[in-house]
């Protein structure tokens, strides 16, 4: 070869060197599966900021007092939303107590604002630049939001109290359900109102979950979504939601978690038969052993009821009853959700299904922009080449 | 006079030490011209620039009334060219590269390159890079005739060939020059292969065509002169004076042009010939060569 | 004319090719080997997870085809000092469009067997209910990145040394200038990764889903 082809030959694998040597980690893209790389690095940059943030914060007394100077506007009355009257009462003592004491002399003020028709937002601080807003929406009615706004435009680092007040006051609300609604939400937060990711990551989960109901869910069978979100209950669940494969996928994922556990020689004679396959007896001894393998019995995924209950909770209706629905004990969960959404259950489940079905990840087909992209990327490039010169000197 | 390939106020440089200033070149239709000059004379050069491979400063290249570089692709259809190092690709077989070569070429005429193949005893199914120096110059020659050109530019086309291959190489050429009429540009260093073949000669030098003649003038036109008495301004002469040496007693000049009648010049002038040489064509090249680079280290006009 | 460039380019890169094709038709054999090998075919996040796992090697293997053919689309042709090519009687502009078409043409066997194989084991294999397989949807996700790439990387090499000494010399300066505005800002924000993986770049379609088997 002479100089010049290996010259650019060199120079041409050096360009692809750098660009393969700065393309991020390939991996951790395959593993989210449905999150482009773009987005892995984006979230990433802001993670990394807002720690870089969050230590700066604390690092910085100056800072913090600025925080601790925090004022909180009244926008509106807070009588027209009484849920979110208490929602600002928890947040505010959570803020008063554990996040920012007020300096002494400064008196910090909680406000609840409800962004109607009649409030202006021009003409309210929201225009200032350094404003962050804390959005809790699902008691809201007529589909509104309740707002609990924080406000300094002397603290760059306000993103960081935002978040750890929504934090806070996420947690607050989760406690203080009614501790059956509780523990059939397995303790996730309902506070928000699910985003078109937390729907596409729903249906994910329905879709890879390893029951009968999922899957009949999955296809709209409504009984099996009922007992999908765990409304029914079973006497013999390991029979009625799993067939032997499944039983056999679901101790397998339960032996994952016991290996290296110290086990009774029965016991790991019988997670070793389920783990190894074809014997649905041992399958069966395992997942009913509490001390093993039981916990991990559920018709379907957590995640749904979440979902479920933030669905119910997005539709207008008066906001008290629904925070009664919410709060409320002795109801079941069918009625809390129908009082929530001001729908029969049955009509609910019905639209829930029509939601989470219309949220499916789109399937791998590439999109007509994918291919109109890299028509046109193909045809510059070629153009670009044609223009190769014949002057080589 | 209408060209085959005519140059015209063709100037080019190539880095600091080289350049072409000022080229003016004619190939007549259908003559076979050779284009002699010393190693890195700008011969190379000159046929890279006349192929449309380099690009000028300034200048026109005509051929066969085709501009270029304008219309280099007109023209190339009707040039078959010969590199000074072969520029095939390597990895082909003999077939292939004479596939490829006729699918470009409207002309091609596949019976001739098949003769020729034999003729030269060409492997077809041998690649390029195992061909020896003298099958890769048969090869050339093959693919450059057979697309039946009007015009060849031939770039050593013999250099470092043996005298067996050379004189089958040239055979062939002169047989297809003998019976389609193309006009030939052969550039060489070995002056006696031209001599036996061309009906005109170039001579170039250090980017600049020192001649440029039919070749009987150029063999029976340069002469060297021994004479004394000879005055120091010249009145104007019927020949061209390319070297006046005054170190020997008697003078010795170089002309070109030279007619036998024109002795009665120095009559004229009072001087006394002793002695009119005749050169032979590598000779007369030799001294043309000298005398230009005496002229032009002294800055004076030939 | 293409002909005998095609055949030209293939003399040259012919065991390359058949390598490569190989390679592509192996990698989705590897895949579902990988996704359903471990006999819990039914087990769909698990089927899923694998898959994503082998999803990287795709664009890399599509990456590598498209500048392995674009770069020795001109490398005869760069031994030669392109005297050669230049003496032919066609316009540069057209021997540049016949070595493209060429190059895309040497693309079709890697595309044809990435495409078989894909079809060939996706069907053979028993999908676990709400996952499918997309041999047709990978097939032509990789089809167009490796045209980008090849496209891209021919353009490249058809340029001459200076305009590929250009070309890196932008580079270098994007790379730096990249970097400088990283140290001066404090943040790992990079402007130049915002441009390269953004929905319309080039390398965008080295991103996406690029799994054989998913929902």
């Amino acid at each position: 070869m002479s100089e010049a082809p290996r010259f650019l030959t060199r120079a041409l694998l050096m360009a692809a060197a750098v660009v393969v040597l700065l393309t991020p980690d390939l991996g951790a893209q395959a593993a989210t599966q449905y999150d482009a790389l773009r987005d892995y690095w984006g979230a990433r940059n802001r993670a990394q900021s807002a720690k870089l943030n969050q230590l700066r914060f604390a690092a910085d007394s100056a800072i913090t007092d600025t925080t601790r100077a925090l004022r909180f506007e009244v926008l509106s009355s807070s009588s027209d939303v009484p849920i979110a009257a208490e929602l600002a009462h928890v947040a505010d003592s959570l803020v008063r107590t554990t996040w920012m004491p007020p300096l002494p002399g400064v008196r910090p003020r909680f406000s609840v604002h409800r962004p109607a028709g009649d409030l202006a937002l021009d003409e309210s601080p929201l225009q200032q630049p350094s404003s962050v807003r804390l959005v809790l929406s699902v008691y809201e009615p007529d589909g509104g939001r309740t707002e609990l706004m924080l406000l300094d435009s002397r603290n760059p680092a306000i993103g960081a109290a935002r978040t750890a007040v929504r934090r806070s006051v996420i947690e607050a609300l989760v406690d203080s359900l009614d501790p059956a609604f509780r523990a059939w939400l397995a303790d996730r937060p309902v506070a928000e109102l699910p985003s078109p990711g937390q729907w596409r990551d729903g249906w994910l989960e329905l879709a890879t979950y390893p029951s009968l109901p999922a899957r009949g869910c999955l296809v709209g069978e409504f009984r099996a979504c009922e007992a999908a979100l765990a409304l029914v209950s079973e006497p013999n669940p390991l029979k009625a939601w799993y067939d032997p494969a499944l039983r056999q996928v679901l101790g397998a994922r339960g032996v994952q978690g016991w290996r290296g556990e110290r086990l009774t020689e029965p016991q790991r004679l019988t997670v070793e038969a389920c783990a190894g396959g074809h014997d649905d007896g041992a399958c069966l001894r395992f997942l009913s052993d509490t001390a093993l393998g039981a916990n991990s019995v559920e018709p379907g995924p957590h995640a749904l009821r979440s979902l479920l209950v933030r669905f119910a909770f997005s539709f207008p209706a008066d906001s008290a009853a629904r925070a009664r629905a919410a709060y409320a004990p002795g109801l079941t969960v069918q009625d809390r959700l129908s009082r929530a959404s001001g729908l029969p259950f049955d009509e609910l489940l019905r639209r829930f299904h029509q939601q989470l079905s219309a949220r499916r990840p789109p399937p791998s087909a590439p999109s007509g922009a994918l291919l109109w992209t890299s028509s046109i990327w193909c045809l510059a490039f070629g153009a670009l080449s044609l223009r190769s010169t014949r002057w080589r000197g | 006079m209408s060209g085959a390939i005519e140059v015209r106020g063709l100037h080019y440089r190539a880095g600091k030490n080289f350049e072409i200033r000022d080229l003016n070149l004619t190939v007549p239709v259908g003559a076979i011209y050779g284009f002699l000059g010393a190693n890195g004379a700008g011969k190379t050069t000159t046929i890279r620039l006349i192929m449309g491979l380099l690009r000028p400063l300034a200048g026109t290249i005509t051929v066969l009334g085709r501009d270029v570089p304008r219309e280099s692709p007109a023209m190339l259809a009707q040039v078959g060219f010969v590199p000074e190092r072969p520029h095939l690709y390597k990895h082909l077989t003999v077939e292939e590269a004479m596939r490829f070569h006729a699918a470009f070429h409207a002309r091609w005429d596949a019976d001739m390159a098949r003769e020729l193949r034999e003729d030269f005893l060409l492997d077809p199914s041998r690649p390029i890079a195992r061909l020896s120096k003298g099958e890769t110059g048969k090869l050339l020659m093959l693919l450059a005739l057979a697309q039946r050109p009007d015009v060849l530019v031939l770039d050593e086309p013999t250099d470092g060939l043996d005298p067996v291959v050379r004189r089958d190489v040239l055979t062939a050429l002169l047989d297809f020059v003998a019976r389609d009429g193309a006009s030939v540009l052969v550039s060489s260093h070995l002056v006696h292969e031209l001599e036996r073949m061309c009906d005109w000669v170039g001579v170039m030098d250090r980017g600049s065509l020192l001649a440029e003649m039919p070749m009987h003038s150029f063999k029976s036109g340069i002469k060297r002169i021994r004479l004394e008495n000879a005055p120091a301004m010249l009145p104007e002469m019927p020949f061209v004076l390319v070297e006046r040496d005054t170190s020997h007693r008697d003078e010795r000049w170089l002309v070109r042009g030279w007619q036998a009648p024109m002795s009665q010049y120095f009559d004229g002038i009072g001087a006394i010939v002793h002695e009119v040489l005749d050169l032979d064509l590598e000779e007369g090249f030799v001294e043309l060569l000298r005398a230009g680079r005496v002229t032009r280290a002294r800055g004076g006009v030939r | 004319m293409l002909n005998v460039i095609v055949r030209e380019h293939l003399r040259r890169v012919g065991p390359l090719l058949i390598a490569l094709a190989a390679i592509a038709a192996a990698l989705p054999v590897l895949s579902v080997r990988a996704v359903f090998g471990h006999g819990l075919a039914v087990d769909s996040m698990r089927v899923l997870s694998t898959a994503a796992g082998m999803s990287p090697y795709f664009p890399l293997l599509a990456f590598i085809i498209g500048l392995a053919i674009a770069m020795t689309a001109w490398n005869a042709d760069h031994d030669g000092g392109h005297v050669y090519a230049l003496s032919l009687p066609i316009p540069r502009w057209h021997y540049a469009l016949l070595r493209l078409g060429a190059g895309l043409l040497l693309l079709v066997p890697a595309f044809t067997a990435l495409a078989l194989s894909a079809t060939i084991v996706t069907a053979a294999v028993e999908l676990p209910p709400s996952i499918h397989a997309y041999p047709l949807a990978l097939t032509i996700r990789f089809c167009a990145t490796t045209l980008v790439t090849f496209s891209l990387f021919f353009s490249i090499a058809a340029g001459s040394k200076k305009s590929a000494a250009w070309g890196l010399l932008a580079i270098f300066i994007v790379l730096i200038a990249d970097s400088l505005y990283q140290a001066s800002t404090g943040s790992s924000y990079s402007p130049l990764f915002d441009v390269l993986l953004a929905s319309r770049s080039p390398f965008s379609f080295f991103f996406g889903q690029w799994s054989l088997v998913d929902v």
